[in-house]
């Protein structure tokens, strides 16, 4: 995988004592990493528990990532290693449905019972893709076309610009205007 | 300000316009309402959803690990990361390493080629010298050869008691002494 220039740049921040730079990565590779830890954990709050600690693993040992790889299959390892033991772990608990709820409110998981584990927040989300999907289908032709390019093929502005034969200029302000399309479909869905 | 983030997240945009927008957006934070950092979140996301990369339930967990973050002690590792300049330059003092590595295996394939040079044509050059010294010792050999073989064989009978035996002792010596015997008949 190739080197992102912008997670090189922010992996240094961090390194040089920002964390803040830390939070960019995390609301760029959340969804991504959940969408991995979910291939082995079905359970939508202990994925999001290993999501977390995942993050955690990855800033503390920040220190030792030299860029060897790119950050994201860095990052994927760690996610990877923090599900598989997690997954052994539980092996040798007792099964989550054996735990009696009035136990559990003085747990650490007290919160994600009351808060996050409600069918609406699930509701939410599964409109949040669902709104993001569909304001993409409603997209211009060439909107949908050039977006679809850059982030499914992975092309740059000048391949594009090849493939929809017109300026590089275009392609940006249409990347853009698709983006920003989506982004007004979705504001009320989003926080 | 937004169109430039979607250049920087499709990394469209100069090392200095990378850097200063990353720190922009560093230095924002999300709990005022920052609609840069929110569309640099959402650009993701709608990646994200079109590259199908969105679980079922898809939470923004970025809240949640920020809380925990600040709890972290701050790492400090800096000049850690290999830029692309130091990799070259790092690929540049390997391949200078393996010239090195190279050069002095050719010179030893070329020594060990004189060296056998020397030795297969050295013994041609005084072919003649040779064969004079081993016709001379042929001739002296096949005299001096019988009889000392048989010098030897009357002294290992006569000191066959004195050898060392480390199995059986004296079957050996016993052994050797008639095998002597039947020769001599």
């Amino acid at each position: 995988m190739e080197q992102d220039e912008n997670d090189i740049v922010l992996v240094e921040r961090v390194q040089n004592g920002d964390k803040q730079a830390f939070n960019l990565l995390v609301e760029k590779y959340q969804f991504r990493i959940k969408h991995l830890v979910s291939r082995f954990v079905k359970d939508s709050h202990e994925q999001e528990d290993i999501v977390q600690e995942s993050f955690i693993k990855a800033y503390r040992a920040i220190s030792r990532f030299r860029g060897d790889s790119a950050f994201y299959t860095w990052l994927y390892r760690i996610a990877v290693n923090t599900s598989k033991n997690y997954l052994v772990a539980m092996s040798r608990r007792p099964p989550a449905q054996d735990v009696i709820a009035d136990e559990m409110v003085h747990s650490r998981g007290a919160e994600r019972l009351v808060e996050s584990n409600s069918p609406e927040q699930i509701a939410q989300n599964d409109q949040l893709v669902e709104a993001i999907k569909q304001s993409i289908s409603a997209l211009p032709e060439e909107l949908k076309q050039a977006i679809q390019l850059r982030e499914f093929d992975g092309l740059s502005y000048e391949d594009i610009a090849v493939a929809m034969n017109c300026p590089i200029g275009t392609v940006r302000s249409r990347i853009f205007r698709a983006r920003e399309a989506i982004e007004q479909a979705i504001a009320d869905l989003v926080e | 300000m937004h169109e430039e983030i979607s250049q920087l997240i499709d990394q469209e945009l100069n090392p200095e316009q990378r850097s200063a927008l990353l720190e922009r957006l560093i230095n924002t934070d999300t709990r005022n309402n920052d609609t840069a950092r929110k569309s640099w979140k959402c650009y993701h996301l709608i990646g994200n959803v079109i590259r199908d990369e969105v679980p079922s339930t898809g939470k923004d967990l970025s809240a949640l690990v920020r809380d925990k973050l600040e709890k972290e002690p701050t790492v400090l590792a800096p000049l850690s990361i290999k830029k692309p300049g130091s990799n070259e330059r790092q690929n540049a003092r390997q391949n200078a390493r393996k010239d090195v590595w190279k050069s002095v295996g050719l010179f030893a394939i070329a020594a060990s080629l004189v060296v056998v040079a020397v030795a297969t044509l050295m013994p041609m050059k005084f072919d003649g010298i040779a064969f004079q010294l081993t016709a001379s010792s042929k001739a002296f050999n096949t005299s001096q050869a019988i009889r000392f073989s048989q010098e030897f064989d009357e002294m290992l009978v006569k000191h066959a008691e004195f050898t060392a035996s480390p199995g059986m002792n004296g079957l050996i010596a016993y052994a050797k002494l008639v095998s002597a015997e039947k020769l001599q008949q």
